[in-house]
């Protein structure tokens, strides 16, 4: 990962996509003078790849902001196909995105698209 | 180098009695509401605002061995979770979900001097409300000892702000066979002692930076700190330098804490 990529993630809330939390974020920006926001560049080719309702978005993009593959977790590995390691479906996502195949962007959703709700399946059930 | 501080054995005098002070600041922010429809989330309040602790309770964090500045070890979890009853009554230090690397308390020698030391911890703990349970991202402080006293010379523990900085697994249907959750921001969670003024002339004569303690605790957690990550502002830049791709999260919670 640290030889063939520069790797970075940001909350879906800082672009934007949690209305809820859109308040303190801007407060906390205007406080500490962040300046990676939705008119970014960057932010721009991360909220063009996110996916409908997806807690998590893995994405590989150029640094000329070209997006080359881009995943739903929720649905990761199945799709990208059977696989039994999650590691190996991991690598073969960034391989394909690297080799220019598009891994994953065939259901690409707006920027406004909020994100769901999780609903959490717990093995151990609360007590 | 100075020899006589290349290893570090840290006392403390457990006879001795401190008063930690308590807060939390009730949630105003969640993704889905539930600090409003979730009663115990909503009623989220601190169990004891002031409460004196015999020091022999933060024996939990001392190492038992010498150690160096740099140098990790493993918090003891009762005196600890005696601390987290000031908070909430019904802390967790062995997180009921756990995706394999979510539990743990970890300590490090940040710094020290002849009479002082500051010790830089890490602590993933949850809490059992009604009907679920509250996770904060993490809890992290300094702990500073009076060597020659034995005592405490400032203490600070609390949930860092953050986008998003805790998670809340709600079964709001007793029946269902699993639960509902959310994240949110809170704004206030913390136990200190002491204060800022009591500790800002400490001068040490071996010190790494908070940053740098920060990232080796960081490193006993998870294995995804292996990656280096860097914020996306300088991603762009670095790629282009580099001729490499950006590799993306774009994550509901933050990566690499129990909030996500």
């Amino acid at each position: 990962m640290n030889n063939n990529f520069v790797n970075t993630w940001v909350t879906n809330a800082e672009l934007g996509r949690t209305q809820s939390l859109r308040e303190p974020i801007a407060k906390r920006r205007i406080r500490e003078g962040k300046t990676f926001d939705s008119s970014h560049a960057l932010a721009k080719a991360i909220m063009k790849g996110w996916k409908k309702g997806s807690p998590v978005d893995c994405m590989v993009i150029s640094h000329e902001f070209e997006l080359l593959g881009g995943i739903d977790y929720n649905y990761f590995p199945e799709c990208l196909g059977e696989f039994e390691d999650y590691v190996d479906a991991y690598i073969y996502f960034l391989k394909e995105s690297v080799a220019g195949k598009r891994p994953g962007l065939a259901n690409i959703v707006t920027p406004e698209q909020p994100s769901q709700q999780v609903i959490n399946i717990s093995v151990k059930e609360i007590e | 180098m100075n020899t006589v501080l290349d290893r570090i054995t840290v006392f403390i005098d457990g006879a001795k009695t401190i008063s930690v002070k308590g807060y939390i600041k009730p949630i105003e922010h969640t993704l889905s509401n539930f600090h409003e429809e979730w009663e115990a989330l909503a009623n989220l309040r601190v169990a004891e605002p002031e409460k004196n602790h015999p020091l022999s309770v933060f024996h939990a964090f001392i190492p038992i061995e010498s150690v160096s500045v740099g140098e990790c070890w493993e918090i003891e979890k009762t005196g600890v979770t005696k601390l987290f009853q000031q908070l909430h009554p019904n802390p967790n230090l062995d997180m009921h979900l756990d995706s394999g690397d979510s539990q743990g308390l970890w300590a490090c020698l940040r710094a020290c001097n002849q009479r002082y030391v500051d010790i830089q911890f890490r602590i993933h703990v949850e809490f059992k409300l009604t009907d679920g349970w509250f996770t904060p991202s993490k809890f992290i402080g300094n702990l500073i000892i009076d060597r020659l006293e034995e005592e405490i010379a400032f203490f600070k523990m609390s949930v860092p702000e953050g986008t998003v900085n805790f998670d809340v697994n709600w079964k709001q249907d007793k029946d269902a066979p699993y639960s509902i959750t959310d994240a949110g921001l809170i704004q206030r969670m913390e136990l200190h002692a002491g204060t800022q003024e009591d500790i800002q002339d400490i001068e040490y004569v071996i010190h790494i930076t908070e940053d740098e303690a920060t990232r080796i605790l960081n490193g006993q957690f998870y294995k995804s700190e292996q990656i280096n990550w860097v914020p996306p502002e300088q991603s762009v830049e670095l790629a282009e330098k580099q001729s490499k791709l950006i590799h993306v999260i774009s994550v509901d919670g933050p990566l690499a804490d129990e909030a996500c």
